[in-house]
Order: structure tokens, then C-alpha cells, then sequence
């Protein structure tokens, strides 16, 4: 070994260095190329990502989109999503396009979507797409337009009978059917799309006019009963078959027959037997489903809607209001406006008030109506069936704002402006 | 004898050696060549699906700016189409259904893309709960569909749904 390599050094020494030098230049060159095509596969490698990447994103984007639409749509043809909505998820990753979205429902001015039917509500919808993950929001506001109707001092779906009546109506009185009155003083406008006959009316009457749409007793039965608080009719008071409320104040903060209801929505299903309310004060909006034959709000009462664009009255059924015009006066047992019901903002402990007898607000009964007394209504009285006045009611038409939940045509909501934006989470 | 014998195998590249070289720089080459197409490939495909994005996206957008306009309950091969218009003319979601748009135009009528791209559209109605599925009932809620195509071949679907309560989301 030492001999060769000596021999190799003196003899071929700077020739044996060159031995593989080919290998040498060709594997070098193979490491280069290689190395170039590599990086010339990864960067064409994460190109490609970046593209699928910007597709991902583009398609999430559109999906979470997707899930506001299908959001505004479920908000506008159900009267009662928000009872609908369980713990503010609307959809839970509802399958489109390859991918997901989810919506949440909150409620930015109480945080409680399901407590007012009139409060904005923030919808939140994240889409999925693969990895991809985009959300939007968008405020929707309750600023539906109402019925034609609500402009009206009163109007029946059915024909109106003015029977023997003389009444004083500050606004139109009307009917899709006919109106008749028989030894009657009408002193209101009073448009039919029928026929306008008997006497007297002492203001224009127009008859074969265009039908106004009335309201949906479903949809507004459906407004109403996820947020209201039912009353257990077998607590109440009354001999069998029949349901006396007398002598009570129900409100917000005050409810004799159960628990409290912060909207004021109160709601009694009589189940086909006779009620009867009199002298009570109501702060909110009772609903009364199924009453029996002849139901009445009778004497004295004063009905207000305590939720600015919710209804003094809802009726599912007939009902008969003859209310006096004397006023609501407190009794040794009764004081109207304790601490838990104030009177426009005044709450004492005596038992000296006395308040006007009317309802102000919205009155709708789905069937027959019957307008007795000296009954005062402020507000839009709202028959599905028939509407017969009698005795010297007096009737104001006062424009509902905001329209009432149940009561309303077109969209529902509507997108508040400038309110659509991304949430970068 | 030993001068004799290595001197001709230690001068210059051996036959082996230059047989070696050859095949590894073959071997190298037919890589190399490979790779690049594949580079090349995947370059072209990740910028032609960039493309095709762009294509669908400015169209989709177009769409979702125009009205809903609740249309009639038709059933969705008879929806009111005014493919074939100009696009100027359309003033609500339905009249894009069917619309087959080939070279890409924009919305002013200019060319965006060559002739072998294509860009096909339908707006169907769909049920809230099942949005992937057309029916042929007004149900207030439409799915539009943007298929951007190469050499009739599809590179790139988006879908969106519009409902009229959504009316004129911002892009």
C-alpha cells in the first residue's frame, strides 16, 4: 500500500486527483437541478394553495352570507321565530354549497331576542369551506309597514251594522262587506266593499271601495303567544263555566293571577267559557283566546298597551265590549297604580285616583265585534268577522307606531344601513 | 508493464465513468423535464382557477346586486330568463337564469376573458332547509349557481342564496 501510493505520487500523483471528478461535476449538478426543481414544485405547490386557499375563503364568504339570507327569509315568513330560537342559534351548521354556516340571534338593545317583538336584532352567521371560516352580521330592524287597516278608526272583514247607534268616529269607519245602519246617527266617513245603506249618515259614505287586507288570526295569535304568559283559567275566579275578572290591576310588574310578564303580554285561553272583565286596569296586552258567548269587557276599564306598538287587545273568538264612560275610580281593595304599576310614571298607596274608562291601543277580536255603551277606543278597532256598534261609542283612529307584530304587510324587517359587516375573529 | 497498462485508464473520463454520467444526465434530464411540466402544469392550473375565481366572482357579484323581485310561481325550467340580452336589461335576479356567457363579458359589455371560457348561470328556488336542492314551488329563497367553464370544462362553481327580506346586500 505505501509502495503503490508512493508510487502513485511521484509517477501519477496530480492524474489520480481527477479519478471520479465527472461524478463530482455530474452529481453536483444533479443536486442543483435538483434542488431548483424542488423549489420550483413547492413555490408552483403554494401557488396552487394560495389560489384554493383565495377559492376557500371566496366560497365561506358566500356561504356565510348564504346563512343571513336564509336568516332574513325565516324572519320574515315566521311570525314566531323568535320563540323559535333556542338559546340565540337559529341554524347549527346547516349544510350549502360544500360547506356550513351557522346563525346566531342576538338582541343588542336587552339581549333577549324573544322578550320584544319590536327590538333590533343582530344576526351572526359564520360559514365554513374546508379550513375556510368567514362570518358576517347584519342588524335587522322590526320597522315593518302595518295594514291599511290601522289607519282606519275601525274596520270588519265582514259587514258593519250600525244598529240604533249614534256614533262619533274620528277617522273612517269601514268593511269589505256592507254596511247597514237602522235607526242610527253615523257621524263617520264610512267606505264598504259592498253597499253603504239605511240612515243617517252624516258624513260621506262610499260603497264598492277596494277590499284592505285584514289581519291573519293565526299570525297574530302566533305573534303573541311565544312571548306571552299564559294565565291558568282553573285559578281564576267565577262560578262553573265561566271566568269573572273584576277588581284587578295587571301589568308588567303586577300579575294577581300568576307570574309577571316584562313585555305585559298576558294571555288567558277561556276554552269556550263566558269571561268577563270590568273594572280593572290592564298596563299591557291581553290576549284572550276561545271565548264563550257573550264575553264581555264591561263598566268601567282602562286598557293600555305598556309595549310602544303592541296591541291593548287581542280577541281569538267574539267578544262583546260595553264599556261606561264613568270613570275607573280605586276601592278600598284595589289601589290602580301600586309601586309595580305606575300611571304614567305615578305610583302611590291610596285608594283616591280615579282614571278614564277606555282602551288605548290596538283592538282586534278575529270574529264578531260588538261596540257598546259608551265605549272609547284610541286606537284601531280590528274585526276579522263582523263589527255591529250600538248604543254612543266613540272611536279615534291613532296611527300605530311601530306597526304591530301580526299586523303588518311586506318584510317584516328590514337591513339596517351600513349595519353589514365582517367580524375578523 | 504497469506504466503500460494504467497509463491509458488514469488519462481523461473512463468509458465507464462517461457511461455513468450520461445515464445519471439522463435520468436527470427526464426528471428535470417531467418536473417542469408538472411545475408548468400546476402553474397554469393554479392561475387559470385564479382566473376562473375572478370571472365567477365579478359575475356573482352583479347578480346579488340586482332586486329580487319575488318572481311567479314557476317552475324553475319556465323561470323568466332573459339570457341572451344584453345584460343592461336585467333588472331582477331571475332574468340571469340560463344565461350562457361566452367570451366573459362585463356588465358594460366588455371583453374580460378569451372565447374559450364560458360562464353559465341558473337562479332556482330552493326550501330554506335544504338549500342544496331546487324545487319548483316560490319558497322566497333562490339559489344562484355561477359556473365558470374552460374548453367547456369546469374550473371553478360558486353558490350564494338571495331571499327579497335580504334585498340589496351590500358586496
Amino acid at each position: 500500500m505505501n509502495a503503490s501510493h508512493r508510487m502513485g505520487q511521484i509517477i501519477f500523483g496530480p492524474k489520480a486527483r481527477r479519478r471520479g471528478s465527472a461524478y463530482v461535476i455530474v452529481m453536483s449538478t444533479v443536486v442543483l437541478v435538483s434542488v431548483a426543481g424542488v423549489a420550483g414544485m413547492m413555490a408552483a405547490g403554494a401557488q396552487r394553495q394560495a389560489v384554493e386557499r383565495t377559492v376557500d375563503i371566496e366560497r365561506a364568504r358566500l356561504i356565510a352570507q348564504a346563512g343571513l339570507e336564509v336568516a332574513a327569509g325565516q324572519m320574515r315568513n315566521t311570525a314566531a321565530w323568535r320563540s323559535g330560537v333556542t338559546g340565540g342559534v337559529m341554524y347549527s351548521d346547516h349544510a350549502f354549497a360544500g360547506g356550513t354556516f351557522s346563525v346566531r340571534v342576538t338582541d343588542p338593545v336587552d339581549g333577549l331576542p324573544a322578550n320584544n317583538l319590536t327590538d333590533d336584532v343582530l344576526v351572526i352567521s359564520e360559514g365554513r369551506f374546508n379550513d375556510a371560516r368567514q362570518v358576517y352580521q347584519r342588524r335587522f330592524r322590526a320597522n315593518a309597514l302595518g295594514l291599511d287597516a290601522l289607519e282606519w278608526a275601525a274596520h270588519a272583514g265582514g259587514n258593519v251594522s250600525f244598529a240604533g247607534c249614534t256614533l262619533r268616529a274620528y277617522g273612517p269607519v269601514g268593511c269589505a262587506g256592507n254596511a247597514i245602519a237602522t235607526t242610527a246617527n253615523v257621524h263617520a266617513e264610512v267606505d264598504a266593499g259592498g253597499t253603504v245603506s239605511g240612515s243617517v249618515y252624516h258624513q260621506p259614505t262610499y260603497g264598492q271601495t277596494a277590499t284592505l287586507a285584514v289581519p291573519n288570526e293565526h299570525e297574530v295569535l302566533a305573534a303573541y303567544q311565544g312571548i306571552a304568559t299564559t294565565i291558568d283559567r282553573n285559578s281564576l275566579p267565577g262560578p262553573a263555566n265561566r271566568i269573572d275578572l273584576n277588581g284587578f290591576v295587571l301589568a308588567p310588574g303586577v300579575n294577581p293571577f300568576g307570574t309577571t310578564n316584562q313585555s305585559g303580554v298576558y294571555l288567558l285561553d277561556c276554552d269556550s267559557q263566558r269571561v268577563t272583565v270590568s273594572g280593572a286596569r290592564v298596563h299591557g296586552t291581553l290576549v284572550l283566546i276561545n271565548p264563550g258567548e257573550d264575553s264581555r269587557i264591561e263598566d268601567s276599564v282602562l286598557m293600555e298597551a305598556a309595549t310602544p306598538g303592541y296591541p291593548a287587545l287581542i280577541v281569538i273568538g267574539n267578544i262583546t265590549i260595553a264599556m261606561s264612560s264613568v270613570d275607573l275610580a280605586e276601592t278600598r281593595n284595589l289601589n290602580l297604580n301600586p309601586s309595580t304599576a305606575p300611571y304614567r310614571g305615578v305610583s302611590d298607596t291610596d285608594i283616591l285616583d280615579r282614571y278614564p274608562s277606555m282602551i288605548s291601543g290596538l283592538v282586534y277580536a278575529s270574529g264578531t265585534l260588538r261596540l257598546e255603551q259608551q265605549t272609547t277606543i284610541y286606537g284601531p278597532v280590528l274585526s276579522g268577522g263582523d263589527l255591529i256598534i250600538a248604543d254612543a261609542p266613540v272611536l279615534f283612529a291613532v296611527s300605530q307606531t311601530p306597526a304591530p307584530p301580526g299586523f303588518i304587510r311586506g318584510n317584516g324587517f328590514a337591513p339596517v344601513s351600513g349595519s353589514f359587516t365582517r367580524i375578523a375573529d | 508493464m504497469m506504466r503500460r497498462g494504467l497509463q491509458p485508464i488514469r488519462r481523461g473520463v473512463s468509458l465507464i465513468e462517461a457511461a455513468v454520467c450520461v445515464a445519471i444526465t439522463g435520468g436527470l434530464a427526464a426528471a428535470a423535464l417531467t418536473a417542469a411540466g408538472q411545475t408548468s402544469r400546476a402553474r397554469e392550473a393554479a392561475s387559470e382557477r385564479g382566473r376562473a375565481m375572478a370571472l365567477a366572482s365579478s359575475l356573482m357579484s352583479e347578480i346579488r346586486g340586482r332586486p329580487y323581485s319575488a318572481g311567479t310561481p314557476l317552475p324553475a325550467s319556465l323561470l323568466k330568463s332573459k339570457a341572451g340580452q344584453a345584460r343592461g336589461a336585467f333588472d331582477e335576479l331571475a332574468d340571469y337564469h340560463g344565461l350562457d356567457d361566452s367570451p366573459p363579458l362585463s356588465e358594460a359589455g366588455d371583453t374580460m376573458a378569451g372565447g374559450e371560457w364560458r360562464r353559465l348561470v341558473r337562479v332556482e328556488f330552493v326550501q330554506p332547509t335544504k338549500p342544496d336542492a331546487s324545487t319548483l314551488i316560490d319558497t322566497g329563497l333562490r339559489r344562484i349557481e355561477v359556473m365558470v367553464l374552460k374548453n367547456d370544462r369546469p374550473i371553478v362553481t360558486l353558490h350564494a342564496l338571495r331571499t327579497e327580506a335580504g334585498e340589496a346586500e351590500p358586496q
